[in-house]
This record gives structure tokens, C-alpha cells and sequence, in this order.
């Protein structure tokens, strides 16, 4: 890789900060200094960190107790943590395909149990794959066939700020131009018109988000051919539901999204189940389909590696020298408040900001370098970025693809899989 | 370091062995000719009353990619109701129907397969299929990208191109996706699925491109044949399950115009519309068809009773077969303008009339097709039942009287209606080992692997001789995988990491040009990120390339 600054900008790099995985990104390198030419926030904020070199790496040094120490200081001293300890807890996990599997390679052998920070959002999606299914899209897919986006929720640009560009932005698609306009309907709050191209015609109706899944089952009771109060439900009045209804019924292809973060209130699993349910139904008689963009610190990347190692994708314990999984029981938040992890291994390879929680136990963090911990953790290694600081992969939201990542700078910063490793061989 | 294996009975088909007792040599991972008597043996393995195999050969087996790990995300509780202890070299893991994929290298080399190839490589997918492969330990792997329900080809197809285009695509995507062969599943149908079409005959065509399953069939069996790729188009014909589709499996194989054709998991393509229920075994006619036709082979797709789960490429069929899931919960999606996939839990029973009849018509097929290197042993795991029903089906191949018992368990009408009590053939070990080891190996082009003569890499089973096929075919004594022992007594001893098998056959670089503007025009992944490195293939996914040999591109 190239250790100067160049003027030639990279082509076609990945960016890992979100599931959508915006593949088409140009970077100019000046040193440790990476540009970006995209307007997402995500995406500038999550290339923007400084790095560290050989010239300015002493803020990369690993710690003991807050002191700072070698790395083979560091791995020694979690190993001998995590070789002590009855029940350790493997959380955060913010990592690449490498990482998850050094993460795992680990846990097995430790009898830990895993769980991501974004564990709660996840599994409003994961439940319902697990208790029913789903007919599902991708991206390619749904950009290109696509003449109705039914949306859930007015805030997907917070997790996929890239969303409504690559759906419905400006550009060719596959079957030219669809017998009726596109159409994009938004249920749920906000304001603004998204950023879609001028030809497609947006509708907005207002509802409280906590009030989604209610409003996925009047569309399907409707279509079932049930009879529901003119008043509608969640504020929404009959006619305009029965014009969504209308609509998705005469698509070619109807396609139905929401992101997982934004249903943010107890048991948004059965919303979601709503959403899934009208998409099949609507099968009978034409296409449609769900699409759930968003999640970040490559939550998809942990639940895919996850799963076909162990069978399950996140809240699950190796402890009984097999794998088990319960959303419940093995909650990270849970393990910390009732005392029954007695260490913690921190993982945020992307994000400096998602710092350990606050925790009674030792804490191993493997922190994305610049991370500042609320207090110094038993050990704490600044570790690299993976597709800045070295090459991985990671997944897209739609679980179809998986990206490459390439180093975009030089680094001292150790990838987590190799450090997870060494960890491993010290055991 | 010279190992021998002493005076074992072995079957080595490939090279015209029936069970002669004879003495193997191993250095280098590699079988070798009887060294120099000075020579010093550093380890010898007395095989006296052992029959002696290369290692076995999964030609068509769901074992990575997206679907899988969709059927292991929808069935949680089959990993609570099968899971595996970890042990001193293994990993704990867990699955009925799809373990997971450490699982699945264990219980695969456990039985003495040492290769095992994944058929439906979704292009888009193929790094995720890699992976999960990479992370199936033993054995050496590979797959089979999936063409002919894409946008692309079906432009092209639409367009009128000409067969040389067609040829340089076709090897891009082997390129591209590190795979081994190309399969079609269900040609033209599941695009036609995303157009609304529930159904789509031979030579109907697609509702948008009007191109028919035919020409699908026929462009690209030509294009591998004229590219030199050893296995044919790998083909999931038109209307799998429907009653009455053998007549669209024969206008399928006549697809080919005589080109090589595999036909894969055939057994769900054999079914007639006699008797009063509208649905009968087939069986007859597509053997006879097979045993006509040189350029025809087929893997069987036998199921056995109980519960699995079926993942399939075939969204049409998929979808219409939701109506059977069991547990009641499915799986489909339209996947990225290439495919799609669907994934039903299913459980046969043999008190089900149906049931009865696939498990008959699959036994029927495997005894009526006269040529063992044209007819080869699979489940389609896990769609007619997990691999680790193989010993079972062994026995019942090989021991009429077994068969005949386990005949009389099933629906009465359905053994009525069977003709498999009148099939005496019995499968020698010789024929088996065609059908599991050197006729796999023959038709993927594996030309070190399937068989025992020198110079062949040691994969290398030994099994212990017993009446009962199923207990000796369950439990080898010893595998051998690059002449390491991996397994003895049918418990893992050593661990190794497998390759990837890929072909490379030549084309003209012009076709990026042209590839680069359609990915930069509709797709939502750029070229540059979709195709897999031979270096990508070594680090990141973990399972270095394996060249295939690949005959000189000839374009008619």
C-alpha cells in the first residue's frame, strides 16, 4: 500500500459505516488524512478520524490500568483475564468478517457468550424472521424494478442517509420507464420531502411511529376484505389507507421498507411482523416485497458469520461448550446489571465513539483508535479500521453481499482478528 | 515421510480396480508407486478385511452461501434440537438440516467424503458462499455460479448475441466468482417470478425478454462446452414438483442438442400425472431417456423421511410450495437482478402418499439408470434430506432385502403403485465407488482426485467390510485427506483446511468494458467489488484456489 500522499484518488471504495455499503466512493490520501467527495454524514464522519503511523503512533499504544504498555503486554494480560474468568462476555463487536471469526474462534474456546450494541434493533427484524419468515428484496433489485416504496417511518436517512439517492435518485434503470409514475409513500413522522428524483410522486401520512404496526394491519385487514371504521387508525383516516392499499395492489412491483432502529418502543417485533405479513399477502395477486435497510457497526456482518458458525446470530452463549441462544437471557445490559458476566471484551472497530459500557468487572476494550473509555479499562488496545487502516469484509443490510474493504493508509494499528488471535494463542 | 497402507481390498474405478488387495503409498500428501524396498515406511496402517476407497465426492450439496444461513436463521430451534458438544480439536456448532458449517466439514470427512461442491453460487453471493465454505473444514470445496435467470444474459439472449459473447460472459462470471462450473435453476422462471408469472413451460417464454427455458438451456450448455469447462451445465429443469413434469425434464435434456447436460436432484423431475391421485413415478422414462442419451447425466435428489428444510433457488416453485411448510413459516427473496431463493421447512413422511412415491420414484431412478458414471449419490442436502443420510441410502442401494423391508413401511398405494419391488439390482462396491468417487470427480474434471494411482492427491477413505452397508459406510476406520489422517474410527483426529476448486477458461478482457457500464448503469455494487481475486480467495475468505484444468476454447 502506498505510504505517500497522492493526488490520484481511489475508486470504487467501500464505505463500512452503514448497511448499505456505498460501494462507488472516490478518496484522495494526503498522509494519514483521508477525503471523501460524498455528502453523507456517516460517511465523512466515519472517514475523518486520524490515523496512526510510525510518525505519530504513540496515542496508539495499548493500556493497562490507563499506563501505557506493549501490545504483547496488553494480549498476555487479557489472556490471563479471560483464562480466569467463569462467565466472560464478548460485546460490542463492531468488526469485519475476520474479526467475528477470531471473535467466536475465542468465545468457544472461552465459553463466552456474545452480543452486539446493536443486538435490540436487530432482532425486531430477526424475531420475526425466526417466528415466520419473509419475502424479502435487495437494493439492485428493488432500485431497479421498483414503482412503489410503501416506507415505515419518515427517518430512514438517520441509518441510511444514502436511501432514498439509491432507490430513487436520478439514473437508468433495468425495464425503462414503468407504466405509471413511481411512488413513494411515507407513513410516520417528518416533514421534508426526501431527496428522490422529480418524476416520482411522494405522499406523506402522518402517524406517531410508536403507531406503524397498526397501521400494516388495517392495510391488511383491508386486504383481506374486512370492513374498518371510516375513521382509520393512528390518525390516518379510511380512504387514504385504501388508496395505499390500491396502489400496491396495481404495482408491478411494490416494495415495502423500514429500519429496525427507528421502531424504537417495547415489542416493535410485531410491527415489523405486520409490515412482513402485508408484503406476502399482497403475493397473491401481484409482487411485492420487504426491504430493511439500515443498521450500523456492521451488525449484519456479526449476525451472518455468526449464524453459520454457531446457528445464531447474536445473544447466544458458548458457556456449555455449546452454542445457545436466548434474546433475553443473554442480553449484554442484563449480564452487566445482574453480575453474572464477571469480564467484559469490548469490541468497536468502527466507531470511537460506542465507548464500554459502565461495568463492575474487568473490561478488555479493543476500541477503534481515539476512542476515549469513561475510565481506563483493565486493558484497552487501539486497534485499526477495517477498509481504512487494513483490508476485510463486510455485509450489506440486505445480507446479500458481502464488500471488500482495502487499506487506504499505512498503519501500526492492529487489525482486531489478528489481535483476537494472539489473545487466543495465549490463552 | 512415507506412509503405507498395507494390503487393503480397494475400489478404484478410475483406474479399472475391483476390490484387489493391494498395497498404497503415500508422500507428500500425494499417492506414490511403490517405493525402493531400502526405503524406510515412517508409518504403516495394516488394512487386512478393509475396502479402500478414494475419498468420497459431493457433487451438488447446499453447504454455503446466503440460503443456507437463511434456513439457519429461520429455524432457530433445529440448532436447539441438534447441537455439538465442542471437543479437543472441534468446535461446538448446531443443526438438524443445515449444521453449521464446522459442523458440516466434521460430519462430511466423518463419513469419508474429503469434497464437496455447492451448486447454486448466486454470483453476488459467491464471497459469502466462499466464506462458508472456507469455514468448512476437511474438505476441499467449490460451487457453481448460477446463470440464466440474470438480467444480463437475458438482455444478451433478447438482443440476438452472438455465441461468442455469450462465451466471454459466461467465463467472466467463472472468473469473477471463483467457481467451478455454471448451473441453471428453473431457466428464465424465476426472472419470470419477478414479472408476476407463476409458471413457465419449456418453450414458453419469459413474459418480459420472450426468450425461452429452451435457449437459456441450449446458449449456455454451448458456451461451456465451447469454452473446454469439463462439468456441463448444471441444470434444476422447468416446473420442479409439478405432476407431470418428466415430459418437461425430457424436452430439457433435448434442450442440449446433444451437448453434455447434467440434470441435478432429478428425482423432483420424474413425477407422471397416473393413477387417481394425478401423481406417479416417471421414473421409468426418464431412466430410459438417460440410458439413451450419452451426453445425459443426473444426480438423483432422494429423500428420506423426516424433517429438513429445502432451499432452493426456484422462487416460483418455492413460493407455491409454501403451502407445505413445517414448520408453517418461508422464506423468499428476489435477489439483486440475478436470482433469488427460497427456503420451506419440510417434513417427508412416509405414511404420506407423495412422500412415498418421491422416496420410490429417487430408489427407482438410481436402479433403472444402467451407468453408474452417469448417475450420482445425493440428497440434494438438505432438500431431500441432510448428507448424513447417505449410509442409509447406501444400504438401501446395495441390499435389496433392506429395501424391500423399508418398502413395506411406507403408504401401501404408493408401494402398490412402485415398481420398486420388481428392481433386483443390487449396487456393487465397485459401482458405488463410480458413483460417489471417480464419476464425480470425471464430470467436475478433477483429474487428481477420485481415484488411487499414483500421482493422485491421498484422499482416501477405508472402511471396515460389514453385511450392513449403513454401520460401514457411517464409521470409516480411517480418512485421509492430503495423505493426513483426519479421521479414525469415525471420530476427528486432525484438522485440516480444504481449497477451492475454480476453473479459468480464456476469454476476451473487451467484455469488462461492456460488463463495467451495465454495473455502473443499474447495479448497486461496482465491478471492481464484485469480482474475487485469486489473492482474496487465499487471505480474506480463506481458501486458496485449486486451478481446474480447462480444455482449449474452440468457438463454433
Amino acid at each position: 500500500m502506498n505510504r505517500q500522499s497522492t493526488a490520484e484518488p481511489l475508486q470504487d471504495i467501500v464505505c463500512p459505516f452503514c448497511g448499505l455499503c456505498c460501494d462507488d466512493l472516490s478518496v484522495t490520501r494526503a498522509g494519514q488524512e483521508l477525503v471523501i467527495d460524498t455528502p453523507c454524514p456517516r460517511a465523512r464522519a466515519g472517514f475523518a478520524a486520524p490515523g496512526a503511523d510510525a510518525a505519530n503512533g504513540t496515542d496508539a499504544l495499548p493500556q493497562i490500568a490507563g499506563t501505557p504498555c506493549t501490545l504483547d503486554d496488553a494480549v498476555a494480560y487479557a489472556a490471563q483475564l479471560l483464562g480466569a474468568a467463569h462467565q466472560p462476555l464478548f460485546a460490542g463487536l463492531g468488526t469485519d468478517v475476520a474479526g467475528v471469526r477470531a471473535l467466536l474462534r475465542l468465545a468457544d474456546r472461552c465459553g463466552a457468550s456474545f452480543d452486539h450494541m446493536n443486538s435490540t434493533a436487530m432482532l425486531r427484524n430477526l424475531l420475526v424472521l425466526q417466528d415466520s419468515g419473509w419475502m424479502t428484496t435487495t437494493l439492485g433489485e428493488a432500485r431497479n424494478r421498483a414503482d412503489v416504496l410503501l416506507l415505515f417511518g419518515g427517518g430512514v436517512e438517520r441509518s441510511a442517509p444514502r436511501f432514498y439517492e439509491r432507490l430513487f435518485g436520478a439514473g437508468e434503470t433495468l425495464f425503462g420507464r414503468p407504466r405509471r409514475a413511481r411512488e413513494l409513500i411515507i407513513v410516520g413522522e417528518g416533514e421534508a420531502r426526501p431527496p428522490v428524483e422529480e418524476s416520482v410522486r411522494t405522499t406523506r401520512l402522518h402517524c406517531d411511529t410508536r403507531r406503524l404496526g397498526e397501521v400494516a394491519m388495517a392495510l391488511r385487514a383491508l386486504q383481506r376484505g374486512a370492513h374498518l371504521h371510516p375513521s382509520g387508525v393512528a390518525g390516518i383516516a379510511l380512504e387514504p389507507l385504501r388508496a395505499v392499499l390500491d396502489r400496491l395492489r396495481s404495482a408491478d412491483y411494490g416494495v415495502i421498507a423500514w429500519t429496525a432502529a427507528e421502531l424504537d418502543f417495547p415489542h416493535a417485533e410485531l410491527a415489523v411482523q405486520a409490515f412482513c405479513e402485508l408484503a406476502t399477502a399482497l403475493n397473491e395477486t401481484t409482487r411485492c416485497a420487504a426491504l430493511m435497510p439500515g443498521g450500523d457497526n456492521a451488525e449484519h456482518t456479526l449476525a451472518q458469520v455468526a449464524t453459520w458458525q454457531t446457528g445464531y446470530p447474536t445473544r447466544a452463549s458458548l458457556a456449555a461448550a455449546r452454542p445457545d441462544f436466548d434474546p433475553i437471557r443473554h442480553d449484554s445490559a442484563r449480564l452487566l446489571r445482574e453480575a453474572e458476566a464477571d469480564v467484559l471484551l469490548w469490541v468497536s472497530a468502527f466507531d470511537r465513539h460506542r465507548t464500554p459500557p459502565p461495568c463492575q468487572v474487568p473490561a478488555i476494550v479493543l476500541g477503534r483508535h481515539g476512542m476515549r473509555p469513561a475510565s481506563p479499562p483493565a486493558v484497552f488496545i487501539p486497534v485499526g479500521t477495517p477498509g481504512i487502516d487494513h483490508p476485510g469484509h463486510v455485509f450489506r443490510c440486505d445480507g446479500v453481499t458481502a464488500l471488500p474493504l482495502r487499506a487506504l493508509r499505512h498503519s501500526v494499528l492492529p487489525p482486531v482478528s489478528d489481535t483476537l488471535q494472539a489473545v487466543l494463542a495465549a490463552l | 515421510m512415507l506412509i503405507k497402507l498395507t494390503a487393503g481390498t480397494i475400489y478404484d474405478p478410475a483406474n479399472g480396480v475391483d476390490g484387489e488387495v493391494r498395497d498404497l503409498y503415500i508422500r507428500d500428501g500425494r499417492i506414490v508407486a511403490p517405493p525402493a524396498e531400502t526405503e524406510r515406511v515412517s508409518v504403516e496402517y495394516d488394512l487386512r478385511g478393509k475396502v479402500v476407497m478414494a475419498g468420497a465426492i459431493d457433487l451438488h450439496t447446499h453447504i454455503g452461501g446466503g440460503k443456507v444461513n437463511l434456513a439457519r436463521g429461520l429455524l432457530p430451534e433445529f440448532c436447539r434440537d441438534a447441537h455439538y458438544a465442542r471437543g479437543e480439536l472441534t468446535r461446538s456448532g448446531c443443526g438438524l438440516a443445515t449444521p453449521s458449517t464446522l459442523v458440516t466439514g466434521y460430519r462430511y470427512a466423518q463419513m469419508g467424503y474429503t469434497a464437496a461442491f455447492e451448486p447454486a453460487v448466486l454470483p453476488v453471493n459467491a464471497r459469502q458462499a466462499h466464506m462458508e465454505m472456507a469455514d468448512t473444514p476437511i474438505l476441499d470445496t467449490g460451487g457453481y455460479a448460477m446463470l440464466g435467470n440474470d438480467d444480463f444474459l437475458l438482455r444478451l439472449l433478447r438482443e440476438g448475441a452472438a455465441q461468442p459473447l455469450i462465451n466471454d460472459y459466461v467465463a467472466w462470471v467463472l472468473h469473477a466468482t471463483q467457481c467451478l462450473g455454471i448451473k441453471v435453476v428453473n431457466p428464465g422462471g424465476i426472472n419470470a417470478f419477478k414479472f408476476n408469472a407463476r409458471a413457465l413451460d419449456v418453450d414458453e417464454p419469459n413474459p418480459y425478454y420472450e426468450v425461452t427455458p429452451r435457449s437459456i438451456v441450449n446458449r449456455l450448455a454451448r458456451a461451456l462446452h465451447e469454452l473446454g469447462v469439463a462439468h456441463p451445465l448444471h441444470v434444476h429443469a422447468s416446473n420442479l414438483g409439478v405432476p407431470g413434469n418428466f415430459r418437461s425434464t425430457l424436452k430439457t435434456m433435448g434442450a442440449a442438442d446433444g451437448l453434455p447436460l447434467h440434470l441435478t436432484h432429478i428425482q423432483f423431475h420424474s413425477y407422471g400425472t397416473e393413477g387417481e391421485r394425478g401423481f406417479s413415478s416417471a421414473a421409468a422414462e426418464i431412466a430410459e431417456a438417460i440410458n439413451a442419451n450419452a451426453n445425459i447425466s443426473a444426480d438423483v435428489g432422494q429423500i428420506m423421511f423426516g424433517q429438513t428444510v429445502t432451499i432452493s433457488g426456484d422462487t416460483m416453485h418455492q413460493y407455491n410450495n409454501r403451502r407445505h411448510a413445517h414448520p408453517r413459516k418461508w422464506v423468499c427473496s428476489d435477489i439483486e437482478c440475478e436470482a433469488g431463493c427460497g427456503v420451506v421447512p419440510f417434513r417427508y413422511r412416509d405414511r404420506n402418499f407423495v412422500n412415498a412415491m418421491q422416496w420410490a420414484i429417487g430408489l427407482e431412478i438410481f436402479l433403472m439408470v444402467d451407468d453408474p458414471w452417469r448417475v450420482f449419490l445425493t440428497t440434494d442436502h438438505p432438500n431431500g434430506a441432510p448428507f448424513t443420510s447417505y449410509p442409509h441410502l447406501i444400504r438401501l442401494l446395495m441390499d435389496r432385502s433392506f429395501r424391500e423391508d423399508m418398502l413395506r413401511q411406507v403408504h401401501p398405494q404408493a408401494a402398490a403403485h412402485s415398481r420398486l419391488s420388481g428392481l433386483t439390482r443390487e449396487y456393487s462396491l465397485y459401482e458405488l465407488a463410480i458413483m460417489t468417487r471417480a464419476g464425480p470427480a470425471r464430470i467436475l474434471g478433477l483429474r487428481d482426485r477420485g481415484h488411487l494411482a499414483a500421482g493422485a492427491f491421498a484422499d482416501i477413505a477405508v472402511y471396515t467390510d460389514q453385511p450392513d452397508r449403513e454401520q460401514m459406510f457411517a464409521r470409516p476406520a480411517y480418512v485421509f485427506k492430503n495423505g493426513e489422517l483426519v479421521v479414525r474410527e469415525g471420530e476427528i483426529c486432525a484438522l485440516t483446511r480444504g481449497g477451492t476448486h475454480a476453473v479459468k477458461p480464456e476469454f476476451d478482457r473487451g467484455i469488462e468494458k461492456r460488463l463495467r457500464r451495465y454495473f455502473e448503469r443499474y447495479h448497486t455494487i461496482r465491478l471492481n467489488n464484485y469480482r474475487i481475486s485469486d489473492d482474496e480467495m487465499a487471505e480474506g475468505i480463506g481458501s486458496p484456489i485449486i486451478a481446474a484444468k480447462c480444455a482449449p476454447r474452440v468457438d463454433a
